[in-house]
């Protein structure tokens, strides 16, 4: 206790750097897993509830003599489905049961006009519908049923309640007309087609097909003769699902499909629920992977200056712990009062660092458990062993073999590691890889403490031949700075991994509004199936607020080669409008050629014809590998040239708000704004990018920590040095530039080497990011050229930690020279 | 009576200025530090020194403990500011100098060696880049001169075969030779040593003390010693005492026509007329509080007050 309050300026520092550390080490994986979870819900909870659905199929075909020819036979098999569920699916599955059959296709009622019946029965549809004229349909007979028809259909085809349709044999009967009772819930979301009339247009037809689904009564319906599509449906509870079980949920699912393909009938399971929650398994494995690589970075760098501030502590209470052992205390005694002070320091620090990480929502994870704790552990441990073995004093110059062999150690498992993260991935969860960009950063700094003082060197026998004092004075002190191996251990991997940190999440946020853009095409995308008017295109490029408007026409013909042609994706556009149109924008158009540019699986073709938007020939003149804003799928695709005399789409700069109200009806309109929005709104995104800037933040700061401590410890021998200076005629000023300059060298070469690194980091360990990027595969970590803003942004803080650091030497050096 | 005119005549008029011609001159210095934390107190470290040293002068200070001498010397070579008094050594008045004064002063009239063999030379730097930085700081020399300037300094101290040495690498008699040198750097007018000695053993201090006298004899410059070492004060030609943060004492050694060396001590009487008397007189006398004195036709009796009945008389008077 003495020993501490005697020492309160290192014991304070010291308390801080634990209560930060475990603060960051405790709070970072409990704000990434409260988003994984988040996410998780989203994930599932943003997709339509019918993709989410585990749907039983099985469609009963004419003259079937099997089973389902009553309801209770359809709740037996609902029952006997929900039995095979996995546990860990029957978990998460939601226990009301939810069930219905129809006519596997909708049958015509009036040829005329095109209209169509669907006969379908739900489970507790009546608990979910009100009647607003006559009521439910009653029991039929095998040539007549009674059914219900929603209010909005009726309405919309002209139906009334007492209505009779033919449908072959079977005579309908319109009992009466009903609505939702909450529109809003779960139900109408697993049947949407009961609250409205699909609109449908076969090709080449010139009107379109009203089909509307009635309300039956399913016993009548099950015992009809006709093809009967059933469907039992296994709905996930959004709320049960978390980063914890998903896993496991979707090994259920496949279970949960392979135990329906054993069964006696021939049920298959039709669910989109697998793929959302592989889409976020690999997220979440990415995530994991790189909130590891930052959390074993950050341990390092805070366990460096921990320890740094630790050996300063330990420096201090030298002479004091000398004079125990003059005074004939055991070894024993000394390290333990050495490590007693420090604990009595460091572990009410790392218990206030876990307990106000506490207040950050999210489940602890182990790493949140027990990583305060292994903090407070190690700074005791060192505090133990730098009392032990410093009580000699005198600086013990290590071995050089030993040295090499762990140099080489550390190099051999940088590479290693780094060549299996590049061959297997980070994301396949292993364990072991996660540490590779600590190890390659630690590499690095293994070069620096290597290569720096033969730099350092050079520099100082060219500032030896000219006359200046200060660099002269400065670079023979940076070349004899003792006990610089742990800050640069601690201060590399800091700027590298912060650097990495920036680069990634810049690069994230590049990547996601280069995939809007590319999603969009232009700033305002408006699509057009009926095609846009002449009178609106003029409309629209008039409009306060559009800059500039490039008409053109996309759609889908074949291009006629081979004996069945080729499906392919036709864009007919003004290339040179367009580019100018996004010139700023990260698009990259094609250049106009002189003729068409087709993919490049036409571009072997001399010429082919084309039926839409005309009947022509294509005679290819370059090739196109995508345009934005057009997905040509496995197909070709066509750009022609010019503007199109029959215009579907409009590709607009400007605001969006001066568009939206001269739109005609059935134009759909998309924002590179909106698009944006919606690849960054998931949770997952942005508790990453948070993530990443609070670890790198982090980084920063414990670097600059680590730094000051550095430049502490040195400042008695420094203060003794200044003191001969002075007598010998140097100025406050010089003073400062020569502190300045022997902590230079080392830092800014550790800051470069440390900021190289982490820049090069993407492209060495490549983690594909794809799956924050809006699915845009390659980027940003893929390899490709570094984004020049995140790359700057990671500069600027490597830059500004050495700033910050020098101008604190040059003040240091100042106050050293005492006047 | 005189009248104001008289006053300013006889002020303008000047007589012969105290120590006009003295290299290194304080009169009446005093230097009072506050020590630091809630329970200041003062110090007073020198309580009107005087102090004449002519040019070319090679001369040992001594005292005490805690007597003012490393005082004395920090003012000297311009770490330090006197509180009030007169200081000037080599025509720079040391009570007025600005900051850039002070620098120039510093780097071209003093040179400086400390006791501590590892505070006079920076430890990354050869004996050679030693003795040449003081030549960089001040500047305005080429490479090649202060290249020759540093040979010569280096043999003149007899360090030339160390050149290329450390610090670490030397023994503490071969630094302090390499501080004199680094202390002779520039060409200074006065080099002021701490007990350059104290820290070596009796053969390493005799070598560095003949490298002091010689270059004070080879060079001309006036050297100020402060020592404890009698063989130091042995062999200047005048060692002065301070006690009590005031010169008290001075010591002239002459050799004698039959080649022997003479000491003469005196006590120093200041431009007020005090005097200090040596402790041991005092106290073979059993002198306290005040004596008598009486003026002879060629010195002045000192005699300790008789009884406590005539101190109660005198006091009456």
């Amino acid at each position: 206790m003495r020993l501490l309050g005697v020492h309160k300026g290192v014991a304070a520092l010291l308390a801080a750097l634990v209560f930060g550390a475990a603060l960051v080490v405790s709070a970072l994986p409990r704000m990434v897993e409260s988003s994984l979870d988040a996410a998780a819900r989203s994930a599932v909870g943003a997709a339509p509830p019918g993709t989410t659905a585990l749907a039983v199929q099985f469609t009963r075909q004419l003259f079937d003599p099997r089973a389902m020819r009553t309801t209770d036979q359809v709740a037996e098999a609902d029952a006997a489905w929900r039995a095979l569920l996995p546990p860990a699916l029957r978990e998460v599955a939601d226990p009301g049961p939810l069930y219905d059959f129809s006519t596997s296709s909708p049958i015509l009622i009036d040829d005329q006009a095109h209209r169509y019946l669907t006969l379908k029965w739900v489970s507790g549809a009546d608990r979910h519908v009100r009647y607003v004229e006559g009521g439910p349909p009653g029991p039929g007979s095998r040539t007549r049923v009674e059914v219900a028809v929603p209010a909005v259909a009726a309405t919309e085809m002209s139906i009334k309640t007492g209505d009779t349709f033919r449908i072959g044999d079977l005579t309908a009967k319109v009992t009466g007309l009903f609505e939702p009772v909450r529109p809003a819930d779960r139900f109408w979301a697993l049947e949407p087609e009961l609250t409205y009339v699909i609109h449908h247009r076969v090709p080449l037809a010139t009107e379109d097909d009203l089909i509307v689904t009635a309300l039956t009564d399913g016993d009548s319906l099950a015992g009809v003769e006709l093809p009967i599509l059933f469907r039992w449906l296994v709905t996930p509870a959004q709320d049960r699902l978390s980063a914890g079980n998903a896993a496991a949920v979707l090994a259920a699912t496949e279970e949960f499909g392979r135990r329906l393909g054993k069964q006696d009938v021939e049920v298959a399971l039709s669910t989109g629920f697998d793929r959302i929650l592989g889409e976020y398994l690999d997220r979440l494995a990415v995530t994991r992977a790189l909130i590891t690589v930052f959390l074993s970075g950050l341990a390092v760098v805070c366990l460096g200056t921990v320890a740094l501030a630790v050996l300063l502590f330990a420096r201090r209470v030298r002479g004091d712990l000398l004079l125990m052992r003059a005074r004939g205390a055991s070894l024993a005694r000394v390290v333990l009062t050495c490590g007693g002070a420090v604990a009595l320091v460091a572990v009410p620090a790392a218990a206030a660092g876990q307990v106000a990480a506490g207040f950050v929502p999210g489940a602890p994870t182990a790493v949140a458990r027990l990583g305060p704790a292994a903090l407070a552990a190690g700074t005791v441990a060192i505090a133990c062993a730098a009392a032990a073995l410093g009580r000699s004093g005198g600086r013990r110059s290590g071995n050089p073999l030993r040295r090499i062999v762990l140099e080489l150690l550390v190099l051999v498992l940088a590479v290693a590691s780094v060549h299996l993260l590049r061959t297997r991935g980070l994301d396949t969860g292993d364990a072991f890889l996660a540490p590779a960009p600590v190890l390659l950063a630690l590499a690095v700094a293994l070069a620096v403490l290597r290569a720096g003082p033969a730099v350092i060197h050079l520099a100082f026998r060219a500032a030896a031949r000219r006359s200046g004092a200060v660099p002269f004075l400065g670079l023979a002190a940076a070349r004899a700075v003792p006990g610089a191996a742990l800050p640069v251990l601690t201060l590399l991997p800091a700027v590298a991994l912060a650097a990495y940190g920036m680069a990634t999440a810049g690069g994230l946020e590049e990547a996601q509004r280069q995939a809007a853009w590319e999603r969009t095409g232009a700033e305002i995308r408006v699509e057009r199936a009926q095609g846009i008017a002449p009178e609106t295109l003029r409309q629209i490029a008039h409009a306060p607020g559009v800059r500039a408007v490039v008409p053109a026409a996309v759609g889908t013909t074949v291009a006629e080669v081979g004996f069945g042609g080729r499906p392919a994706t036709v864009v007919a556009v003004d290339l040179d409008a367009y580019r100018r149109l996004v010139a700023g924008s990260p698009l990259h158009l094609p250049r106009p050629g002189t003729g068409a540019l087709v993919s490049p699986d036409l571009s072997a073709m001399r010429s082919f014809e084309i039926g839409w938007p005309a009947r022509t020939t294509v005679t290819p003149a370059g090739t196109v590998d995508a345009m934005p804003g057009v997905a040509a799928g496995d197909g070709a695709l066509i750009v022609l040239p010019g503007a199109p005399a029959q215009v579907n789409t409009l590709l607009i700069a400007g605001d969006p708000a001066a568009v939206r109200p001269l739109l005609p009806s059935g134009a759909h309109m998309t924002t590179v704004a909106g698009a944006h929005a919606e690849i960054t709104g998931a949770p997952l995104t942005g508790a990453l990018t948070a993530a990443l800037r609070v670890a790198a933040a982090a980084l920063a700061a414990y670097a600059l920590a680590a730094v000051a401590i550095a430049l502490t410890g040195g400042a008695a021998r420094r203060a003794e040095d200044l003191g001969l200076l002075r007598a010998l005629g140097l100025t406050r000023g010089q003073a400062g530039l020569v502190t300045v300059l022997e902590a230079a060298p080392l830092l800014v070469l550790t800051a470069v080497a440390g900021l190289a690194a982490g820049l090069a980091m993407p492209a060495l360990i490549g983690i594909d990011l794809s799956a924050y990027a809006g699915g845009r595969h390659g980027a940003p970590a893929g390899g490709a050229l570094l984004p020049v803003l995140p790359a700057a942004v990671a500069a600027a803080l490597a830059a500004g930690v050495a700033a910050v650091a020098l101008v604190g030497a040059y003040w240091g050096g100042r106050r050293g020279h005492a006047g | 009576m005189d009248t104001l005119a008289d006053l300013e005549a006889r002020a303008t008029r000047g007589g012969p200025v105290f120590g006009a011609d003295a290299h290194i001159l304080c009169d009446n210095l005093v230097r009072i530090y506050k020590t630091e934390g809630a329970a200041a107190v003062e110090v007073v470290a020198l309580q009107g020194l005087d102090l004449l040293i002519g040019r070319g002068e090679l001369v040992a200070v001594v005292g005490a403990s805690g007597s003012g001498k490393s005082t004395l010397l920090n003012i000297l070579s311009g770490l330090d500011v006197p509180t009030a008094g007169l200081a000037r050594v080599a025509g720079t008045d040391l009570l007025s100098m600005t900051p850039r004064d002070r620098l120039r002063y510093r780097r071209s009239v003093v040179g400086f060696v400390w006791q501590q063999t590892s505070r006079n030379l920076l430890p990354y730097l050869t004996a050679r880049e030693n003795v040449m930085l003081p030549m960089r700081l001040a500047g305005g020399t080429s490479w090649r001169a202060r290249s020759s300037r540093t040979d010569e300094l280096l043999e003149l101290t007899g360090m030339a075969g160390r050149a290329d040495r450390r610090p670490g690498e030397m023994s503490g008699g071969e630094q302090q030779r390499v501080a004199v040198a680094v202390a002779l750097a520039n060409a200074p007018e006065v080099v002021l040593a701490d007990e350059p000695t104290g820290e070596l053993d009796s053969e390493s201090a005799e070598t560095v003390f003949g490298v002091l006298r010689h270059a004070n004899r080879e060079l001309g410059v006036t050297t100020v010693v402060v020592t404890h070492d009698p063989m130091v004060s042995q062999q200047v030609d005048r060692t002065i005492g301070i006690r009590d943060g005031r010169t008290s004492s001075e010591t002239f050694r002459r050799t004698s026509s039959d080649g022997r060396v003479v000491a003469e001590e005196y006590a120093v009487l200041d431009r007020a007329g005090r005097l200090q008397l040596p402790r041991e007189f005092i106290n073979a006398l059993s002198m306290e509080h005040r004596v008598r004195l009486e003026l002879e036709r060629d010195h002045i009796g000192v005699w300790p007050s008789v009884t406590g009945d005539d101190a109660e008389e005198e006091t009456h008077e």
